[in-house]
């Protein structure tokens, strides 16, 4: 009898330990969340100058939207991972100098749901390559984005400021 | 009517845990709702920094304020959002006394999260990266700061700030 009993723990110990291994294996060959990718346009958009010292300059580039989704460890939900980037040339109207605004940022927004959106503010410096001053490029996005992968995303504003 | 708190923990490990108007969960979550529930949250900061934009690098000590601004609003189509805005108001001298003012904010609009109950509770787990300038009163380089926050809005309406590492500093 105790034998048997001795059998029986002896196996499931095995099965146990069968089952811990394979769970290891799957964890080190999970892989990693897909990186999808969306580029929007900029063609000679205008920006609202609320810089006095400024002036309104004409964009042209693109805003890249990286993004990932995977399941938040944490709370079981979805996690939606975003990185913003813009890469521009920009045209002032007054001066007719040249701009570069080149730069990023990261949102991550974590939800139960299988889509979410939020609207973000993307901040950048734009330069001065002539006689205006360089100021600061705020581009406003809207992005809706679910977990098969598909995005919407808008780019709604533009606007300088100058800083204080 | 719930009280409601708001929580920053910064990355210095500074907890304030400040009071602020009672507010009701079910008010952001109400259908019918027109109105918006606001919060605010003024959090003190006393925190150094390296300017690494001069050479040699200096030290910077900031003091102000992170200002926090959030409210919950009802769409026409029933969706609940988020409207959060961050503000900065600092100022810091540098180890050559140099000056530097940061006045900015950066806004968000997030649409918020059932949380699994019914009838359902609204709640808000984002990251982000706030960018902010440090404009230095003279010749010296500006400095541009990004602070990343983790902002989570509980089923209870309490809100926490955290900041997720330090500021890093970037060059005009």
């Amino acid at each position: 009898m105790l034998e048997g009993s001795k059998r029986v723990v002896l196996k499931l110990t095995i099965l146990l330990l069968a089952f811990a291994a394979s769970q290891a294996t799957l964890l080190g060959q999970s892989t990693p969340p897909v990186t999808y990718t969306y580029t929007a346009s900029v063609t000679n958009q205008a920006t609202t100058n609320s810089c006095s010292a400024g002036e309104p300059v004409n964009l042209t580039g693109t805003v890249q939207f990286s993004y990932q989704v995977a399941t938040d460890p944490a709370t079981g939900k979805n996690q939606f991972s975003i990185t913003a980037s813009n890469n521009l040339t920009g045209v002032g109207q007054t001066t007719t100098g040249n701009y570069t605004a080149s730069d990023s940022a990261d949102y991550v927004l974590s939800s139960g749901q299988p889509s979410t959106e939020a609207t973000v503010q993307l901040k950048s410096e734009l330069v001065s390559q002539g006689s205006g001053p360089s100021m600061t490029l705020v581009q406003t996005l809207d992005i809706t984005l679910d977990t098969d992968g598909n995005i919407s995303a808008q780019l709604t504003d533009s606007s300088t400021q100058c800083g204080n | 009517m719930f009280a409601k708190r708001l929580t920053v923990l910064s990355g210095l490990a500074l907890l304030t845990l400040l009071p602020v108007n009672s507010a009701s969960a079910q008010t952001c979550s109400a259908p019918d709702s027109k109105s918006t529930v606001n919060y605010n949250l003024h959090n003190p900061i006393s925190q150094t920094v390296t300017n690494s934009c001069t050479s040699p690098a200096t030290t910077v000590n900031l003091g102000g304020e992170f200002f926090f601004e959030f409210h919950c609003e009802t769409k026409a189509n029933g969706d609940l959002h988020e409207h959060w805005t961050s503000h900065y108001n600092l100022t810091g001298t540098d180890s050559n006394g140099i000056k530097y003012i940061g006045k900015d904010q950066q806004n968000y609009d997030l649409k918020l999260d059932p949380d699994g109950t019914f009838p359902p509770v609204p709640t808000s787990d984002f990251r982000t990266s706030d960018k902010f300038k440090l404009i230095a009163q003279g010749p010296t380089p500006d400095m541009i700061m990004t602070q990343k926050l983790h902002i989570k809005v509980d089923a209870n309406n309490n809100v926490t700030v955290e900041k997720d590492g330090g500021p890093v500093v970037k060059c005009k």
